[in-house]
């Protein structure tokens, strides 16, 4: 078992190199379009300064610092999940076009060895954007960025599981790519507006199916206010959802055929 | 020039969009997401019975309407294009017997305009349930708004093909499209510019952004002559300047291709 896990870290060690030595190929490219990421996310700091122009000091119970504090983790999350598996969002199409036999003849692990095999480049904007950020609006404090840092992991990680499991059902749909791309945008969305906007069936489903509350608010009622219970809660679903995304996985990787498709890999 | 092979390629995209309808499906599980998002946003920050002169139920016919314009040409729907420049795939397209610009532009109405009735069905069924009928008191403000939103696709696409067209100089023209994409958002699409600074609103009235979302949802959700006519004579004059600078981007940018055959 250890050393299984060593082989899977060994392996995104070898890919994330791999990936940001072609990244730097480009070197202007990059630049460009992790600048631009950068400006892009900024651009909603003015959507909510017009609206706490609006209504005062809270939004939903949020205050603007909150708001910030939620972006800086989801787009640091997300930039992290993107930098690292980006590859996620391929799963459905290897599965369809049959370029999943490549991966399943390598002597490695089947989901790491996907999910390492590309990055996005905005990804890095996404994710220096909320370190810059956090730094800006909420200053310096140990539990503030340990949290921040560990909200950033996990968050990351449950994003990319979440995107495993919508994928996964192309095994069994045929196509889910309906399905993968609004996974994202629903994931986006909940995860950036104050939790309190979400009521009833929506915030039931953003505590469960579509995790969005584990990745910012929880982290975000943890810096406020520290509650080991919450603390754990946090860190036990995580896992168990990390665990289901994976043996739904290779539940569904059994359903697979083959579909004879000669392929190169370089 | 001959138009009937335009509207030829505008008819096929309408059949190819409507045989492909499940790929419609995406946007109008997103178009559903962003409005539901706004009407509990909105409903939260409105304690008072107007905001910047617009009560809630504008507000949301409001976001209503200008999320069917963003979606109906999203944003990178022109991003192909830039890849057939950077891999030279241009190449194939310039001995055929078209302007290529017209060509695109056909052929990405044809979709657009399939979406556009879509997202307007799917609109009018969420406003009436969220917030009940739309809020119009004249009905003269019909044709004014129907050209109004024909005139801001067109600006809408020929910018993003001007956009688009940059691929012919820079290596990277994703960021353009980013940045592009977020002033329409910010300067009209999410807030109506009502509720900007003083001295913000006299500049935004000049900029062409505000007038792709901005101008045409405010004739729908609050219409009066003068500013239905400001509007579609600043749309016309920024659809002129951004057909002419999209055609001159292309003129320069053609010269610089090099055919190689093959």
């Amino acid at each position: 078992m250890f050393m299984e896990v060593k082989k899977i870290i060994k392996l995104f060690g070898r890919y994330f190199k791999l990936n940001l030595a072609s990244q730097m190929e480009y070197r202007t490219s990059f630049i460009v379009q992790v600048f631009g990421m950068v400006l892009n996310n900024a651009s909603f700091i003015f959507f909510w300064w017009l609206a706490f122009g609006v209504t005062g000091s809270y939004i939903a119970g949020y205050t603007f610092k909150d708001v910030m504090f939620i972006w800086a983790v989801s787009s640091s999350a997300f930039g992290l999940g993107h930098i690292l598996f980006y590859n996620v969002h391929r799963i459905s199409q290897l599965i369809i076009t049959g370029e999943l036999d490549t991966y399943l003849l390598q002597p490695v692990p089947v989901l790491p060895n996907i999910l390492g095999a590309s990055t996005q480049v905005s990804a890095w904007g996404d994710f220096f954007y909320g370190i810059i950020l956090l730094a800006i609006v909420w200053g310096f404090s140990l539990r503030l960025w340990l949290i921040f840092a560990l909200a950033v992991v996990l968050g990351g990680l449950i994003y990319t599981a979440i995107n495993i499991i919508a994928h996964t059902l192309t095994f069994y749909l045929g196509n889910a790519n309906m399905i993968t791309g609004s996974v994202f945008e629903f994931m986006i969305n909940f995860s950036i507006y104050p939790e309190g906007i979400f009521k009833g069936l929506i915030r039931l489903l953003i505590y469960s199916l579509l995790p969005a509350a584990f990745i910012t608010h929880i982290p975000l009622k943890l810096v406020k206010s520290f509650n080991i219970g919450t603390f754990g809660i946090w860190i036990g679903f995580t896992i168990v959802f990390l665990t289901v995304a994976f043996l739904f996985f290779n539940r569904g990787l059994k359903k697979y055929e083959s579909g004879n498709l000669i392929i190169t890999r370089m | 020039m001959k138009i009937k092979k335009y509207f030829k390629t505008f008819s096929i995209s309408i059949r190819n969009a409507l045989f492909y309808s499940k790929n419609l499906f995406g946007g109008i599980i997103m178009y559903t997401l962003f409005i539901y998002v706004f009407f509990r946003l909105w409903g939260v920050i409105y304690q008072t019975d107007t905001i910047a002169g617009y009560t809630y139920n504008q507000m949301i016919w409001y976001v209503c309407m200008t999320e069917i314009i963003v979606l109906s040409i999203g944003t990178f729907i022109l991003y192909d294009i830039s890849e057939e420049i950077k891999s030279g795939a241009i190449a194939y397209q310039l001995g055929r017997p078209y302007n290529y610009i017209i060509y695109v532009f056909s052929n990405t109405m044809g979709a657009s305009f399939i979406k556009l009735l879509l997202y307007a069905v799917i609109g009018g069924i969420l406003g009436t349930i969220l917030v009940g009928p739309p809020p119009i008191s004249n009905f003269v403000m019909i044709p004014w708004f129907l050209g109004s939103l024909i005139l801001s696709l067109m600006l809408r696409f020929f910018m993003l093909m001007t956009i688009a067209l940059t691929a012919f100089f820079v290596e990277e023209n994703r960021p353009f499209f980013f940045i592009y994409s977020k002033l329409v958002l910010m300067l009209g699409t999410f807030v109506p510019i009502e509720f900007f600074p003083v001295w913000m609103q006299s500049i935004l009235k000049y900029l062409p952004f505000s007038y792709i979302t901005w101008a045409p949802a405010k004739i729908f959700v609050d219409f009066s002559l003068d500013h239905a006519v400001n509007t579609i004579i600043m749309q016309i004059i920024w659809a002129v300047l951004s057909i002419t600078l999209c055609m001159g981007v292309y003129q320069k940018g053609v010269k610089s291709v090099h055919v190689h055959g093959g």
